[in-house]
């Protein structure tokens, strides 16, 4: 059934090229840029539980690579460079892996995509003396999108298939205790490298098939911190329990940033800043984690104590607001001065 | 002669690095949160100095402690009403909650003050001193001076009162100093107010070295975490060392590769410390 469902939207997105007009298939064009990201993602923010902040290191990567090749060689063969450039770097960023994790593979993430920019800075400053560089390819939007929609499929099939191995498995036991996963003879440096090589090559590629559609790249574009970060609130929003979770995060808000960006041109930063802190509060656990508390709840006897225990939240915000805005403004009162969770528990 | 000019330009501006890292430290050491916005606060920090001596005509040396101290208000209402909530979350959540607050104050202070550089421009300028064939600016002097003060007065705070051993007992464990009668929580706002209050008192000793806008924040937040992976996070020593360390470096890699790739040099740095020696210069260590 649910095969069914997946089957009858790729063919769906497959035909959308052809009865939708150019806006349309631009903003599907985005969102198939973020949704094969945040898949992509999930392989090591979801089922490994490494906070990677590397995306924009490996998108850059890939769009750069096509960006400075292009003149030279044929864009397959740039997407080519591009995928050998982002394995190798992949692997040495898995072998980083072994030895930090935490805070400190945070630091790394944001550091490296921060050096790269750097360094190309350094690089088109001093050997080419410019700054930017124009893809001009006679690769249209539509081509993009097919490229981008063949692109998601392949990475969804690769995390089903991923989680269905013994990799998979590996991986999850590994998100949950790495110790633990040592003992069991798991090959733990094996598992976490494959699969950072797994999911920074696909955003490598993302990054190399996106380039022509920004048709002009600078390094401060292209190794931008805040793909890392809409990545990750999208996989967040999404839910990352679930395989598809992150594309139920990546529609709502590309569609959003989309609306704010052309409604509150100026303000669309600082919106942008308080929808992450709403899905933090209101949506730790994603869209996915909400249905699952909410059959939950609907398959426990009622009964007015363990209910409001169960409260979660998510479901706390909701029924919040049955309580119209005078015990909205209380309780929201109590949640954010008066309830500290860390003095209580 | 050159040498050692660049060695005590590298110590003065590895002063302020200290102060502009110690705050970042001391959250991350004792809340386990990286604080994105530390490099807002400091610009803010900075701001309010500037706007002080530009308006009121006050010294921005004798506006460091009133920044330190608006400062440390702000940061103790964002802990108590926003992170709290999140404290013991994974990561991802604490991390995108602090990115969304930077989002947030990074483009109000776009919105407010404007993109363009300004700078506090004293008036008369103090002059520099020169000793035996090195130059030293005099103001860039007093700010290393304040900057060490700063550093100290944290130093002593933590091991000296009862509210330092309170924020010292949480770090170590926090169950265990709950049993003992800490409200946990609010030790965790005034961790954070004084972490923006160092960011505050070092934006101000900023606004007199260097020109700034909001555009500065992320350059100092990388600075911050450089200096922290250099010295070794957790302790006020540890930070001292890597300020200094970052200091000296990046003047020495001024003069070798020219000012403008002082971030490639540190950036470079952070990356391969990460790689190859995570416990930094000093070791892990945690606030005592």
């Amino acid at each position: 059934m649910t095969r069914l469902i997946a089957l009858a939207a790729v063919v769906a997105l497959l035909a959308l090229p052809a009865i939708a007009d150019n806006y349309v298939l631009r903003l599907a064009t985005t969102m198939l840029m973020y949704g094969a990201l945040a898949l992509g993602w999930n392989f090591i923010g979801g089922f490994a539980g490494y906070p990677s902040f590397a995306t924009a290191a490996f998108f850059g990567l890939g769009a750069y690579t096509v960006a400075m090749l292009i003149k030279v060689l044929p864009i397959y063969a740039t997407f080519g460079v591009a995928l050998v450039l982002g394995t190798v770097m992949a692997f040495v960023v898995g072998l980083v892996t072994l030895r930090i994790s935490g805070m400190f593979f945070v630091i790394f993430g944001f550091g490296l995509s921060e050096l790269m920019r750097e360094l190309l800075v350094w690089w088109e400053i001093t050997q080419t003396h410019t700054m930017g560089r124009y893809v001009f390819v006679p690769f249209d939007t539509t081509l993009i999108y097919e490229h981008l929609l063949g692109l998601a499929v392949l990475v969804f099939l690769v995390g089903w298939l991923i989680r269905r191995s013994r990799l998979g498995v590996a991986l999850l036991i590994i998100g949950d205790d790495e110790t633990m996963a040592r003992q069991a003879g798991i090959n733990v440096p094996f598992a976490k490298i494959a699969m950072f090589v797994v999911s920074s090559v696909f955003m490598t590629i993302v990054g190399a098939v996106m380039a022509p559609r920004f048709g002009y790249l600078t390094p401060n574009f292209a190794f931008n911190p805040l793909i890392s970060f809409q990545v990750v609130i999208m996989a967040l929003l999404g839910g990352m329990q679930r395989l598809w979770g992150p594309l139920l995060g990546v529609i709502p808000l590309v569609l959003l940033s989309e609306l704010l960006q052309v409604r509150f041109p100026f303000w669309y930063s600082v919106l942008l800043g308080l929808i992450f802190m709403v899905i933090v509060y209101f949506l730790p656990r994603g869209v996915t984690g909400l249905v699952e508390d909410i059959w939950a709840r609907l398959r426990q006897p009622l009964s007015p104590r363990s209910s409001t225990d169960a409260v979660n939240d998510a479901w706390g915000g909701l029924s919040i607001s049955l309580q119209g805005i005078a015990g909205f403004v209380e309780s929201l009162w109590l949640r954010l001065v008066r309830r500290q969770p860390t003095g209580e528990s | 002669v050159l040498y050692l000019q660049v060695l005590v330009n590298g110590l003065v501006l590895g002063g302020l690095y200290s102060c502009i890292a110690v705050g970042f430290s001391l959250v991350w050491g004792v809340l386990n949160i990286i604080n994105l916005l530390h490099g807002s606060l400091i610009i803010l920090g900075s701001y309010a100095a500037f706007f002080a001596y530009h308006y009121l005509h006050i010294n921005p040396f004798l506006f460091v402690p009133v920044a330190a101290v608006l400062l440390f208000c702000l940061g103790y209402a964002v802990q108590l009403m926003f992170i709290n909530r999140v404290m013991g979350s994974p990561v991802l959540i604490t991390l995108t909650l602090t990115f969304g607050l930077n989002l947030l104050l990074y483009n109000l202070m776009i919105l407010a003050f404007k993109a363009d550089f300004r700078k506090v421009i004293l008036s008369p300028p103090l002059g520099s001193l020169n000793l035996g064939g090195v130059i030293v600016p005099i103001d860039r002097l007093i700010s290393m001076a304040f900057a060490l003060a700063l550093i100290g007065l944290l130093y002593a705070l933590l091991r000296g009162t009862r509210i330092g051993r309170a924020i010292v007992a949480v770090r170590m464990d926090r169950e265990a100093a709950q049993l003992m009668g800490i409200k946990v929580g609010s030790i965790y706002a005034i961790t954070f107010g004084l972490g923006a209050a160092m960011a505050g008192a070092a934006g101000s000793l900023f606004s007199v070295m260097f020109p700034i806008s909001p555009e500065t924040a992320n350059a100092l937040l990388g600075k911050a975490f450089v200096i922290c992976v250099l010295g070794g996070l957790g302790s006020v020593p540890g930070v001292m060392v890597g300020g200094l360390t970052l200091g000296i470096i990046e003047s020495y890699s001024a003069l070798l590769f020219g000012p403008e790739y002082s971030v490639t040099v540190s950036f470079t740095l952070l990356i391969l410390l990460l790689m190859f020696r995570p416990t930094g210069i000093m070791g892990r260590q945690g606030f005592q």
